[in-house]
């Protein structure tokens, strides 16, 4: 059963005559009444291209070849590529009495690709027929409404002075390979800081590829090192800064940002303690609801972090279901658990790697005094806070 | 990306041995078929042409054996210009739609395989690519391949979190691999048996460095090398926020929590990308490549009587360096052989070009 085949707006050469008519492939070929390529949309796994009409002689010639042989005689290139630039990867096969061609990687919407047939590569008893070069367009993708940056944490507009991190929020996957390209940190007067993050080429994303985590460089946060000493700390007390983002970078289809983001804030003083869970209130709910659990920070956490390494467990020790909040600049978390509270008693649980916004854990500041004891292995890594869930009232 | 001291020494002690019998098979246990990476970062050569592959996606480490042979002289100069153009043309994609990720030669071949991404999305395919040291470039297809595979320890299985492998090295019968989280500002260091076994899931392990006396940090390793200091093996890495430590590589034992002693430290903007060590001349080097001076090249010779900076020191602390001034813009590191390294060169007009160099 012959597939479908999509008619791109093709550029025919024959001869080596480019035309530039406009003219499908299709037409132009079957005027000069020799072989035509198309492209095939929907071959069994990419779009292939092939070759029609060639003659049984020259299908023949192809069988005879080697696979590295058959891939010279018919070879795909984008279009606008350098002329030493190799051939496409794929498959050479001959189907039905088409050759065809199947790209490795799917083509890409918005690119120019073209076809060669080399027929002088093919041995033949009379005089070769000639090339047939096809150019095909691959449509743009539909356009789609363009990505927002839609969060950036911490929310505070009051960061410390060793500020560590950043978490950049984005409604669809962005690209990978260059991020910090687009990110500004400009001072009060709109100076962009210098060498403000820590640029890693890998990048730093969630695997949905959504959420971009931004460092400073902790070079210059962390004390007595040698950028710090040379450039001093990115943030200064008492400044004022603006976290610049750019509309230019580019979401997973290639699209920019649907505008730029900023972020003002001022700085506080830096931050060298480690968060003491014996600071925060916690607000009980009451029995057959589902009332959340309210806990309350001195001081904002790490955003991320509070989303997972904060649960709550049952009274037999099992980990609860539920929703969490996050609100009043990451000072507040909130559980709301799927099933009502029973009375008793239950345990807010915490992994001792939350952080603040200073990269200070539960129980260990970022920095730590090398002359304390030294830990020799790690231990507990969780440390719970109990609370009381008491009877409804007249229960 | 990466040193080989310790795999050239292998190789030396193989070769003596030679006679005594062969060397233990390391394909033996690897299943044939396709792996199934999702994402190809990090890579470096184990002995046997083994390649190996860190895929932060999947959190996993995969050994492939390449059965990979001499193609072309490996001691011609190598120079292939634009290459990131040459691959996405083979991709079928542009510049723009591929990121080369790392780099590895396998030393007796003197080919190179290059880890890529077709995309750039989270949906981006991993792509090997080998370049013979004639500069003829194919696709490494992964597929009817002997391969094995380790998973992470302790890898994040939540959506949000991922640790990033920043680099891998192989030494004798250990694969370390140096990573860093999306959320925690913490070390991740583990270290895997190899072959990989499927009893021994491996190790983590954080390493703390000191500096100027009083402060330390579980700071994230950016790359590192194994080296031997006194007959011993040690590690040699490179953090994020530029100090240069060593720490006894028979310090990673699971579980631990290792102190490195800073031997260097580099100044501001730069941020350390690759390294790798070598010999010239009966003196060992260490060469760098990071985002700001170009090329460092760190006289080690007196590593094992460096104290250790232990006081803030103006100016260069720790072991002497040189920068060498006419490399500039190298993205990517790796031996070609005793006398060459192999370099990938951001040029000015903004295009990538693999080469070979002279040990400086």
């Amino acid at each position: 059963m012959r597939n479908s085949v999509l008619r791109f707006l093709a550029l025919a050469a024959c001869c080596g005559c480019a035309r530039q008519d406009g003219f499908s492939a299709a037409d132009a070929v079957d005027a000069a009444g020799g072989p035509k390529i198309e492209l095939n949309a929907a071959a069994e796994r990419h779009a292939a291209f092939e070759v029609l009409g060639l003659s049984k002689a020259e299908l023949e010639a192809v069988k005879q070849l080697d696979a590295d042989q058959q891939a010279a005689v018919f070879e795909v290139h984008v279009a606008d590529s350098e002329p030493d630039a190799p051939a496409m990867l794929g498959a050479t096969s001959i189907v039905e009495g088409r050759l065809q061609f199947t790209p490795r990687y799917g083509l890409e919407p918005g690119l120019r690709y073209r076809a060669v047939l080399h027929r002088t590569k093919l041995p033949a008893r009379g005089a070769p027929g000639d090339d047939v070069t096809t150019d095909f367009a691959i449509p743009a993708a539909a356009a789609q409404s363009p990505t927002n940056l839609t969060h950036i944490y911490p929310t505070s507009d009051r960061l410390p002075e060793n500020q560590l991190k950043f978490y950049l929020h984005f409604s669809s996957p962005m690209s990978r390979g260059e991020a910090y390209r687009h990110i500004h940190l400009l001072d009060a007067e709109g100076k962009e800081v210098e060498a403000a993050f820590l640029e890693l080429g890998e990048e730093l994303w969630d695997r949905d590829q959504k959420r971009f985590t931004l460092l400073c460089d902790p070079g210059r946060v962390k004390r007595g090192l040698k950028p710090r000493e040379e450039l001093g700390p990115v943030l200064h007390e008492g400044g004022s800064y603006t976290l610049v983002v750019d509309g230019q970078w580019r979401d997973a289809t290639g699209g920019e940002l649907a505008h730029s983001a900023r972020k003002s804030f001022s700085v506080s003083p830096p931050d060298e303690t480690a968060i003491d869970i014996a600071a925060w209130k916690l607000e009980p709910p009451k029995a057959e609801t589902i009332e959340p659990l309210t806990v309350r920070f001195p001081e904002p956490l790490d955003h991320s972090l509070l989303g997972r390494v904060l649960w709550v467990t049952g009274t037999a020790g099992e980990r609860l279901d539920g929703s969490i909040e996050i609100t009043d600049a990451e000072t507040c978390w909130r559980f709301k658990p799927r099933q009502a509270w029973t009375p008793g008693e239950y345990q807010l649980v915490a992994q001792t790697t939350l952080e603040d916004l200073a990269g200070n854990a539960i129980g260990r500041t970022f920095e730590v005094d090398e002359f304390g004891p030294v830990q020799k292995s790690i231990k507990s890594e969780t440390i719970s806070l109990p609370f009381q869930v008491a009877p409804a009232a007249g229960k | 990306m990466s040193t080989r001291t310790l795999f050239f020494m292998a190789a030396v002690l193989a070769a003596a041995l030679a006679p005594l019998g062969h060397a233990a098979d390391l394909t033996a246990g690897m299943q044939k078929g396709t792996p199934d990476l999702k994402s190809a970062g990090p890579a470096t050569f184990a002995p046997q042409g083994i390649l190996l592959v860190g895929d932060t996606q999947g959190a996993t480490i995969f050994a492939i054996a390449t059965g990979d042979k001499p193609g072309g002289s490996p001691s011609q100069p190598l120079k292939v210009e634009k290459i990131d153009e040459k691959i996405a043309s083979l991709l079928g994609t542009t510049p723009k739609g591929i990121l080369i990720n790392d780099m590895a030669v396998n030393p007796e071949t003197g080919n190179t395989f290059l880890t890529v991404s077709r995309g750039t999305g989270p949906d981006a395919k991993p792509v090997i690519i080998r370049v013979e040291s004639n500069g003829k470039l194919g696709e490494f297809a992964l597929k009817d391949v002997l391969f094995s595979k380790a998973a992470i320890p302790n890898a994040p299985t939540e959506k949000g979190r991922q640790d990033v492998t920043t680099d891998l090295q192989f030494t004798d019968g250990q694969v370390i691999v140096a990573g860093l989280s999306n959320e925690e500002f913490a070390s991740q260091l583990r270290v895997l048996p190899f072959p990989f076994a499927t009893v021994d899931k491996g190790t983590s392990v954080e390493i703390f460095h000191g500096a100027h006396g009083k402060l330390e940090t579980q700071a994230p390793i950016r790359t590192l090398a194994v080296f031997d200091i006194a007959g011993k093996p040690n590690v040699l890495a490179a953090y994020t926020c530029t100090p240069l430590v060593k720490f006894p590589l028979s310090d990673l034992k699971p579980g631990a929590k290792v102190k490195g002693t800073t031997v260097a430290e580099l100044g501001n903007r730069n941020r350390p990308l690759d390294m790798i060590v070598y010999k010239k001349d009966g003196k060992d080097y260490l060469l760098m490549a990071n985002s700001a001076r170009g090329v460092m090249k760190v006289n080690v010779e007196m590593i094992d009587k460096t104290e250790g900076i232990s006081k803030p020191i103006n100016g260069t602390a720790g072991l002497p360096y040189d920068t060498i001034a006419d490399l500039k813009g190298v993205m990517q590191l790796d031996k070609l052989d005793k006398d060459h390294a192999l370099v990938l060169v951001l040029s000015d007009s903004g295009s990538l070009n693999l080469q070979s160099i002279q040990l400086p």
